[in-house]
């Protein structure tokens, strides 16, 4: 296995492969940032470049903007509070919070150290264990994705632990929108009124833009009429010592994110958000997730660095993309007459085992490239507010219409912003909605097709084990706050008798 | 509004009315092909490797721009939209134009010039290794004894994968569970993972399974045989009729100019005959399905008439 390895690094130790690869991370970082080019997208956008090369050198490059890109999504989420990617979404829930207490370089830092590791552990899970793990991605048919979404969606306890009415409020308001578009089963129009472009549904990444970007960009130029007092941001760095206690949550995150990353279909959103709920369920201080603690901004970027690796290993051992972003490497793949599939080992097995040494050479660039941009970042963001603000106006329209060239896409956006500028006056959670726009799809389209299958017989989800075991997790998950609270309680009640 | 700008505007629309409908030397600017599929799919790699093969052939760059939406919907009114000089053309599918046919359908099939036809793939019935049923009558016996039993996975529905079903159960007289899948490659993963029986599918979507011995394929859903299925039979030859295809081509809006379809009828041949363009098939395992103009015209005709 070692002389694969030795093999895979002898491939990429040529000037344009590590040219490549830098290139890659670099492009990927940036891609990221702005909200509107998500990994996937950056990919598909880099293919064209890549019809001359070398095999070799295209998939590298290729991959190390994945990688990348999606570690750069959470710089976007920790500075400005706008995920760059669907992923970092949940990277922002405590990565913005310690920006907004001036303290942007923990943050920051703690992500790409985070992200570094996650990818590392992804790409070693996918060399080691591509053969189980390309088992566990065909165990999952329609009943296991419904039942993975319904356990997802139970994340929602967690991330309005303050108000859960609140909270199921906006992610019932969400699953609502995800009815809008075509009917997958009989391709009926669903509140598309008549708009050719709203048969797909909402597209995530302008209704994420316009969530979190444009509605900072109402909530700020009100807040700056009112002139009121800014924190000033500190230059401050995390001390080694705080980055390596958090040794735990890497490893933890970065295996559920590569396992996750496996199952074609679920993607680095959901990963992050499991991850974060996970950790946040083991963790000894849950109060303080939501407040700007360091392990709510690791475990989410470990996991969704994981998932780059675990989606490669249905893509290279089965054929099978593991995420769109990998679909789009499909692509690319065979364009270069590269097939992926159960042969590949041994038909192209230098490849395989270039992208194996390549990804961790992005990780590494990734963590030199991230630790150097840090200062960088929080100088873009101690810029003037009204500057910041117009530009984040500017980059929201234009990644929005640059998402699908589309000018619908542009009106979603601004319908988000006012959505989520009135929800944030009225004290709602906002992230809900995203984790209905990623999973509502996911649960109808499964929980029909699974009935279809089973005939009409609800039962599948319960007699299929991986099934029947995701929805007593989820059971276990929204119950046990309030388990825990009952088992509490009785101690301080004592006292007080 | 003062006077300056009033005649600045004047100025303008003047420009813009005279560089209108006069055709120079077809092309005169670059060509944009609009492709409805994501970029990165199959689809969208046709159409970038026609862009890339085809600018020798035609003398501008032709630039690929993707206009996701209500299955080829957005795209097909973008293109109508737009001025018909010929320098916006776009991709076509059969289940795009299979929808001409529905009863409340937004375009007609006359909205549009045919260019060519580029790609055609026939479609293949595969079973799980594993999977008790070795021939097709097998299949079919077992579908007989338990109707409505066995499930059979599509790309989407009301599409050439459903209606592919549809005809066959008509003629063999079965009934079948039909399941639809997003993307044509998730039956064949459901297929691998036991979770439905047997699949639809485009040789590139099974393949590579095929070759690595996961599948087993029961029959080519074509009127002859081809590689690199040469040992299985097909539908045709088992005495039901059922032939359908995938394919792809390039369209433009009805007004286009004659001129314009004629040039492109010549760059599209030498594209698709370019060995470049040759290699490309080979490796994504598409089949070269080359039309000309009039051909492909008669073709959707039939093929989305009642």
């Amino acid at each position: 296995m070692l002389d694969n390895l030795a093999l895979g690094f002898s491939a990429i130790a040529h000037l344009p492969v590590l040219a490549a690869i830098f290139a890659g991370v670099l492009i990927g970082i940036l891609c990221g940032v702005l909200p509107g080019l998500s990994a996937s997208t950056a990919v598909a956008l880099m293919v064209p470049f890549t019809f001359g090369m070398d095999p070799v050198v295209a998939v590298l490059l290729l991959v190390s903007v994945y990688m990348a890109g999606e570690y750069g999504g959470s710089i976007t989420a920790i500075a400005i509070g706008t995920p760059g990617t669907p992923a970092a979404a949940a990277t922002m829930l405590d990565g913005y919070e310690l920006t907004k207490q001036g303290k942007p370089g923990l943050a920051l830092t703690t992500s790409v150290v985070a992200s570094s590791i996650g990818g590392m552990v992804g790409v070693m899970a996918l060399f080691a264990f591509s053969e189980p793990l390309a088992r566990v991605a065909l165990s999952f048919g329609a009943p296991e994705y419904f039942s993975l979404a319904v356990f997802g969606l139970t994340i929602i306890a967690s991330l309005s632990s303050k108000n859960l009415l609140k909270g199921l409020l906006i992610l019932f308001l969400g699953l609502l929108l995800t009815t809008i578009g075509l009917d997958g089963f009989t391709g009926e129009d669903r509140f598309t009124f008549g708009i050719p472009k709203l048969m797909d549904g909402i597209s995530i990444i302008p209704a994420l833009i316009g969530l979190f970007a444009m509605s900072s960009v109402f909530y700020g130029a009100e807040d700056e009429l009112h002139r009121s007092e800014r924190v000033s941001l500190s230059f401050a760095m995390p001390r080694l010592r705080e980055l390596l206690r958090l040794w735990k949550v890497y490893l933890h995150s970065s295996l559920l994110g590569s396992v996750i990353g496996v199952l074609p279909g679920a993607g680095a959103t959901i990963a992050s958000f499991i991850c974060y709920n996970e950790v946040r369920r083991f963790s000894r201080n849950k109060d303080r997730f939501g407040t700007g603690c360091l392990e709510g901004v690791a475990a989410p970027e470990a996991g969704n660095n994981a998932v780059v690796g675990g989606s490669l290993v249905p893509l290279l051992t089965l054929g099978i993309p593991g995420s769109a972003t990998a679909a789009v490497l499909l692509g690319a793949l065979m364009l270069h007459n590269v097939q992926p599939g159960p042969l590949l080992f041994q038909s192209n097995g230098e490849i395989v085992y270039a992208i194996f040494a390549g990804l961790l050479v992005a990780c590494v660039a990734q963590l030199f490239f991230g630790l150097i941009g840090v200062p960088l970042w929080i100088k873009v963001i101690s810029a003037p507010r009204p500057l910041l603000l117009s530009v984040i106006a500017v980059v929201s329209v234009v990644g929005a219409y640059g998402y699908n060239n589309s000018i619908v896409d542009v009106w979603v956006m601004f319908g988000f912003g006012l959505l989520g500028y009135t929800l944030k006056k009225l004290d709602f959670p906002v992230t809900p909605i995203i984790l209905a726009l990623v999973l509502g799809g996911i649960l109808e389209e499964n929980l029909r097709r699974a009935l279809i299958v089973s005939g009409g017989d609800y039962a599948i989800f319960v007699t299929q084990p991986i099934s029947a075991m995701l929805l007593l997790m989820a059971a276990i998950s929204l119950l046990s706050p309030y388990m825990l609270n009952r088992l509490s309680r009785p101690g301080p009640e004592k006292k007080t008798r | 509004m003062n006077r300056k700008t009033l005649l600045l505007g004047i100025v303008f629309l003047a420009g813009a009315a005279m560089t209108g409908p006069v055709l120079a030397d077809y092309p005169e600017k670059p060509v944009t092909l609009i492709c409805w599929s994501s970029a990165g799919s199959g689809h969208d790699l046709m159409a970038r490797m026609i862009a890339k093969v085809g600018e020798k052939y035609l003398g501008e760059p032709i630039v690929v721009v993707n206009k996701q939406g209500g299955s080829g919907r957005v795209a097909m009114s973008y293109v109508l939209n737009q001025r018909p000089d010929g320098h916006v053309l776009m991709t076509n599918t059969r289940s795009m134009t299979l929808r001409f046919g529905e009863a409340n359908a937004r375009f007609s099939i006359d909205d549009f010039r045919y260019i060519g036809r580029v790609v055609s793939d026939p479609f293949v019935i595969v079973v799980n290794e594993d999977s008790p049923f070795q021939t097709i009558d097998e299949l079919f016996e077992h579908v007989r004894a338990n109707p409505n039993e066995v499930t059979i996975g599509g790309y989407s529905t009301k599409s050439v994968d459903e209606s592919l079903v549809e005809e066959l159960e008509a003629a063999a007289e079965i009934e079948l569970n039909y399941i639809p899948y997003r993307g044509g490659k998730e039956p064949v993963v459901a297929v691998l993972g036991g979770h439905i029986e047997v699949a639809l599918a485009n040789p590139s979507e099974m393949i590579t399974n095929y070759q690595a011995g996961n599948l087993r394929v029961l029959a080519l859903a074509s009127k002859e045989r081809f590689q690199p299925f040469q040992d299985v039979p097909t539908l045709t030859e088992q005495g039901y009729p059922v032939a359908p295809d995938y394919w792809r081509g390039i369209m433009a809006a009805k007004d286009v100019p004659d001129a314009v379809v004629d040039k492109w009828s010549v760059v599209l041949e030498q594209v698709v005959a370019d060995p470049e363009f040759q290699a490309f098939l080979d490796n994504a395992n598409m089949y070269d399905g080359y039309l000309p103009s009039e051909a492909f015209a008669e073709l959707v005709r039939r093929q989305s008439g009642p």
